[in-house]
């Protein structure tokens, strides 16, 4: 499965890619293949502080239902509009209009301990 | 490198080589379960645990997933426990559906990135092992594309429904072998319009006994998951949650 190599990943399949003190957070196509087809998406609040790994939201399909968590600390900034009415948009282009939330960094830099693509492809490979 | 001699290559260092499987003799009561599930997800995300599968009955409920909708019950749920089902909240996607004796319930309780899951996931993997779980007993049973589950021409033979927290899936699969099929007939079971419901049972002239069942299906299970079993009883899971000792495989 493809993981593009211009952002980080987690061990709980979640993407961010840094554009400059911000971050844009979507989950992967592992995670997208295993929720399949994305019925609801419960967006987070705009506001909210979160610390890195903190549960900021539940992806709901027809069988089955993933919990969102933040890569890094931050406050949501901006949600994604098109997944209300488009949540099948999280299956169809996990990686790019199947964003979910954006992040105004608490650290510009705190990035330890998130995966490169690389790192993140053979977490989900290598069996 | 092939993919088989990589999982030798990991059992052999002693990552993940094997599941706990714990089969539960009685049926259970659903909300112990869920309970159980929940602590064993966290402990497994935590790495205290390694992965697990539960293989067990419920005692007859009705069990409402998140995208469960009033109008999903075609009988009152006051009028359902009456009629000895309870009703019970649960934590994984999907709609209502029931659970009791004589259907077969499999609980993976597993690290999604540890499983050598090809395209279609978890749950194509939950499917594959129902519909050959099916063909052990003659009954030519298959996916039907937007509705998931495994049907035969009857109807639905096994549905599933799952949730993932931080890599780790629990909930999973239900497989009808010969259980009351009534009871789907009070609610839209998982967006059916009721009625559409099929065991192994009704589809066989000669319905094996349950122990058969389950014995064909954990066969599937392990080849799906690419591992052995360390068979564990249900005591001595709960000693080792309870008693917080590392339950690495």
């Amino acid at each position: 499965m493809k993981a593009p190599s211009d952002r980080l990943y987690t061990k709980t399949h979640e993407w961010i890619r840094i554009e400059g003190d911000e971050g844009v957070v979507g989950i992967t196509d592992f995670a997208q293949d295993n929720l399949t087809d994305v019925t609801f998406v419960e967006l987070p609040e705009i506001g909210r502080r979160v610390a890195a790994r903190d549960q900021v939201c539940v992806i709901e399909s027809v069988k089955a239902a993933a919990d969102v968590y933040s890569p890094v600390a931050g406050t949501i900034s901006a949600v994604n509009p098109e997944l209300e009415s488009h949540p099948e948009l999280i299956n169809s282009d996990p990686y790019g209009r199947g964003w979910i939330f954006r992040l105004a960094l608490e650290q510009p830099a705190a990035t330890e301990g998130l995966l490169s693509a690389e790192e993140y492809g053979a977490l989900i490979t290598e069996k | 490198m092939a993919p088989s001699s990589q999982r030798n290559e990991h059992a052999a260092a002693g990552e993940h080589p094997v599941y706990l499987r714990v089969i539960y003799p009685e049926p259970q009561p659903y909300r112990k379960v869920l309970h159980l599930m929940e602590r064993l997800a966290a402990a497994r995300a935590a790495d205290r645990v390694t992965d697990s599968v539960l293989l067990l009955e419920h005692e007859p409920v009705i069990t409402v997933g998140l995208k469960t909708r009033p109008e999903d019950f075609l009988l009152d749920p006051a009028e359902i426990r009456i009629r000895g089902i309870a009703v019970e909240r649960t934590s994984r996607g999907g709609g209502p559906t029931y659970h009791g004796p004589g259907q077969l319930v499999l609980y993976p309780i597993v690290r999604l990135s540890t499983l050598p899951l090809a395209r279609g996931g978890l749950l194509a993997a939950l499917e594959e092992i129902a519909r050959r779980t099916a063909a052990d007993f003659g009954i030519r049973a298959f996916r039907r594309p937007g509705m998931p589950g495994i049907w035969t021409e009857r109807g639905k033979l096994a549905a599933v429904g799952y949730r993932i927290r931080r890599d780790v899936s629990f909930h999973g699969l239900s497989f009808n072998v010969d259980c009351d099929l009534a009871p789907f007939s009070y609610i839209n079971p998982c967006g059916l319009s009721g009625g559409e419901v099929t065991s192994v049972a009704v589809e066989s002239a000669c319905p094996p006994p349950l122990e058969e069942v389950r014995r064909c299906m954990v066969a599937h299970l392990d080849c799906l998951l690419g591992r052995r079993a360390w068979p564990v009883t249900p005591a001595r899971l709960a000693e080792m949650l309870a008693g917080g000792s590392p339950l690495q495989g």
